[in-house]
């Protein structure tokens, strides 16, 4: 993979992020200014985009947080060899974990724990919690046994052979999983405003009951902006992983 | 017949020519081979005949008709097409994929069961057994033999062969060589043959012609390439054993020596000591009653038994005429002797070739 | 046990919805599919014609094409939005003889769009659309693209180019190559690609219902106005297994589309 080097590609890289950042400047700037009537100004402010996309951000990146926190670890246990009877039916769960929509993954926690940021909290947990899971799976389980084996005859314990082969071997499809993980969430977050959580998708929410495409517009604008600049910038550092 | 006329192909953005003013015309019913190191323009000849590369300039006749004034799509149909790897389209059986381009041409369907099964015979596959297999089920060899059958199905009068048998393994390479030779004798096709195996050229060539960064560097059969190599590219890509070679070339009928005078194994002693003395030499062969050649006796032995049965000596093991002057080579060092019977294939004797010719041969080869 | 029974209580809306979901779900892969697996052929194809010049003055024709498009079927819309639509419009069209660029502009711009959140896409179009049914069918149809073009464009490019070119060989003309030869071979990544935008589609129909196209979700957004965990649960579980069941009902399509040369067993 390419690594980053020099000022040239670093701005090269840095150039998409930027965009994205600007154009959602531009865009918040222009419909503060550009309402469209009192009643969406006061729902269209500086201060209250601020405050919402700081409810998304943190919805998406203390689940995102959480799941790399459980899933990695449990990846990891689930490829040892104690576990080899029960990993190929952990995985089908998994996978049939990610067949389920977010819709109904976020209806499931509401109807079973109530409204409220936490409810939120915990549906994303567990919605991510499945891609990155599988990739840590497949990727330790990837990572060519010969090498395992070579790594025995030079005299490495398991935990070194875990850390200093496995692992960075497998990191590039990890990362995969997280980026997939963090994309996903911010998708779900969207979704969040109806467990009342927040997040930019009170702005397409309410847009869409008050019909005021300008609020509505603030919100989807913002929320697919949010989706590709991170995918990008997530992306950028998959890419930098050398494998 | 096909005709190359001062034939030039180049690709965009590359200033030298693949192929470069390029003339050869090919017989029909022979099979021509297209040699030279890789990026000489084999391929892309190979490619421009089937109309899949149209030429940059210079003409290609079939037959006397211009290839660029005929429907690409007709003139492919009437010619075979193999390639290494073959090409089998994995999701069709066997029969299916023999019988694309009859279908193509929309044959009845009686016709293309027949041609299926008759293709399948020639190539030496059970038809019951293989028809509606799959590739992946076959052999290398196997597939190999099934692309080859595809080709001729629509019994084409020209076969284009890029690399055949390129992808098996020596063994295996060799009996499909052989095969192919042995069918080519019934179905006398045209063919053009690329490789860039010298030892499969030489083998299966009825001509050969040498290219080098897209030119032709010499045109002829086999034995003329060995034997009168244009120059050094040519001795070089034929490698410093080309008369080793040109010796598997030439068959032992062209240089054996006939009325050999010989002697039988009932002859008396003293008759055989006269005949030794006439004929100048220091050994006779030995025939039994069936004029089967059963050894050899020496002058010097003469005087050590009382019959030609307590001292004959082995020989090596004759030869056919048809065989090739390796063979009879190899047969000689075998034993360590110089010279070799050659028998019909009643096992009767009718001459002999000796270590003498062959090394004339060689240094003949040597001096030109 | 409560949940149950108001299931069955339920049912007639129920099954009327999962109707709805279904008929939302096949409706736009129907238009999908056929986009997808066009385009992914399409952008395999090498670029057309061979002369560039020939090709630059098609694409200047399409771009023509393409203001004549604008100016004649959406004369109800300002003059400035007109003139970005036929630059879209004479761009796509041109593309079309530029495969290279196409197939890169086509994989960039529809990974963007896998990014973006479904239910910001379905705001994103509510401007241009309005809401309801052909709102959710165009932003369906959006999201199902990519999985199937990239598979399409995978699966034709990994065939083994000796079976291409034996079949151009024997005479094979260009449109047989492709439904007889690659489509086939490329026929079971195709249908992964499809099945993986099926599911993904069924769970993003449930959505659509928030912007008045009905569906499953329906369900889930009623009992969040009204305050009914039973109807928020109901609508959720039927949801998964409508999803759980297009996924396990197209593994099965999927394994029965593989021709058998290609089966690995």
């Amino acid at each position: 993979m390419n690594k980053i080097t020099g000022k040239k590609q670093l701005m090269k890289v840095l150039l998409i992020p930027i965009l994205i950042i600007g154009i959602g400047i531009v865009v918040s700037i222009y419909y503060v200014k550009n309402p469209g009537g009192q009643m969406a100004a006061n729902i269209i402010s500086y201060s209250n985009i601020k405050r919402r996309l700081i409810e998304h951000l943190e919805l998406v990146f203390v689940a995102t947080f959480l799941a790399i926190a459980t899933a990695i670890p449990l990846g990891i246990l689930i490829t040892r060899k104690r576990f080899k009877k029960i990993a190929p039916i952990i995985i089908t769960v998994v996978n049939f974990g990610q067949t389920l929509p977010s819709l109904a993954v976020i209806g499931l926690m509401m109807g079973l724990l109530g409204l409220g940021f936490k409810t939120a909290i915990f549906a994303l947990w567990i919605y991510s919690l499945l891609p990155i899971l599988r990739n840590t799976y497949t990727g330790i389980r990837k990572v060519d046994p010969n090498i395992i084996d070579t790594a025995y005859g030079m005299g490495m314990k398991k935990m070194q052979i875990l850390w200093k082969v496995e692992l960075p071997l497998a990191l590039y499809i990890i990362f995969a999983g997280i980026r997939t993980a963090t994309v996903v969430n911010v998708g779900t977050a969207a979704l969040a405003t109806f467990i009342g959580a927040g997040g930019l998708g009170d702005f397409i929410v309410i847009g869409i009951s008050l019909m005021r495409n300008t609020i509505l517009l603030t919100g989807a604008i913002l929320t697919a902006l949010l989706a590709v600049f991170l995918d990008n910038i997530l992306g950028n550092i998959e890419n930098s992983i050398i494998v | 017949m096909i005709k190359l006329e001062n034939l030039v192909k180049i690709y965009e953005g590359n200033s030298n020519p693949a192929v470069d003013n390029l003339s050869v015309e090919i017989p029909n019913g022979k099979i021509c081979i297209l040699i030279g190191p890789s990026g000489c323009g084999k391929t892309t000849l190979l490619r421009m005949i089937n109309g899949l590369i149209s030429p940059t300039g210079g003409k290609i006749f079939i037959n006397d008709n211009d290839i660029t004034e005929v429907d690409q799509v007709e003139l492919r149909r009437n010619m075979g097409y193999v390639i290494q790897g073959t090409g089998l389209f994995p999701h069709w059986t066997i029969a299916e994929n023999i019988s694309v381009v009859p279908k193509l041409l929309k044959w009845p369907k009686d016709k293309i069961e027949n041609v299926v099964n008759n293709m399948l015979i020639l190539i030496g596959l059970d038809p019951d057994e293989y028809k509606n297999r799959y590739p992946k089920a076959l052999s290398g060899g196997q597939v190999q033999r099934v692309g080859v059958a595809r080709a001729l199905a629509a019994d084409p009068p020209i076969m284009l062969m890029d690399e055949p048998f390129g992808a098996a393994d020596p063994i295996t390479r060799s009996k499909l060589q052989n095969e192919f030779l042995y069918i080519q004798e019934k179905i006398r096709k045209t063919i053009v043959f690329v490789t860039h195996d010298i030892d499969e050229a030489i083998k299966m060539g009825d001509l050969i012609a040498i290219l080098k960064d897209g030119k032709l560097i010499q045109y002829g059969t086999p034995d003329d390439i060995l034997s009168h190599p244009e120059n050094e590219f040519v001795s070089e890509f034929v490698g410093s054993d080309r008369t080793l070679k040109r010796l598997g070339l030439i068959k032992v009928r062209d240089v054996m020596t006939r009325g050999v005078e010989i002697v039988k194994s009932s002859d008396p002693i003293d008759k055989v000591k006269e005949m030794i003395k006439r004929v100048n030499n220091n050994f006779l062969y030995v025939i039994n009653e069936k004029m089967e050649p059963r050894g050899y006796v020496l002058e010097e032995d003469l005087e050590k038994g009382k019959n030609l049965k307590e001292i004959i000596r082995t020989m090596a093991s004759p030869v056919n005429p048809e065989d090739t002057l390796k063979t009879a080579l190899s047969n000689m060092m075998a034993l360590g002797v110089g010279t070799i019977c050659v028998v019909n294939n009643k096992n009767e004797f009718i001459g002999e070739v000796t270590l003498n010719v062959l090394t004339r041969l060689i240094s003949n080869t040597d001096r030109e | 046990m409560r949940l149950i029974n108001f299931m069955v209580q339920r049912i007639n809306i129920l099954l009327q919805l999962t109707a709805a979901h279904a008929y939302l779900v096949i409706f736009s892969m129907i238009f999908a599919i056929a986009i997808a697996v066009v385009s992914g052929i399409l952008i395999t194809l090498p670029s057309w014609p061979k002369n560039i010049l020939l090709r630059n003055i098609l694409f200047i024709i399409s771009l023509l094409a393409g203001i004549l498009i604008a100016f004649i079927f959406y004369k109800e819309q300002p003059i400035s939005n007109r003139i970005i639509l036929f630059m879209l419009y004479g761009f796509f069209i041109g593309l079309i003889f530029y495969r290279k660029v196409l197939r890169n502009v086509i994989l960039y711009i529809d990974s963007i769009i896998m990014t973006i959140p479904s239910i910001a896409l379905f705001g994103l179009f509510i401007p241009i659309l309005g809401i309801g049914f052909f709102n959710a069918v165009v932003a369906l149809v959006l999201y199902a693209q990519l999985p199937i073009i990239r598979n399409t464009y995978a699966g034709i490019t990994s065939i083994d180019p000796a079976v291409t070119d034996s079949a151009r060989g024997m005479g094979m003309s260009n449109l047989q190559i492709i439904l007889k030869v690659k489509l086939p071979i490329a026929l079971p990544i195709i249908m992964a690609g499809i099945r993986t935008s099926t599911v993904m589609i069924a769970g993003i129909a449930a959505i659509a219902s928030y912007i008045g196209a009905k569906s499953l979700g329906e369900f889930i957004f009623r009992g969040i106005s009204r305050g009914s965990q039973n109807m928020i649960l109901t609508g959720a579980i039927w949801i998964g297994i409508f999803a759980i069941i297009t996924d396990f009902f197209l593994g099965r399509v999927e394994k029965w589309f593989t021709p058998k040369g290609l089966r690995v067993d």
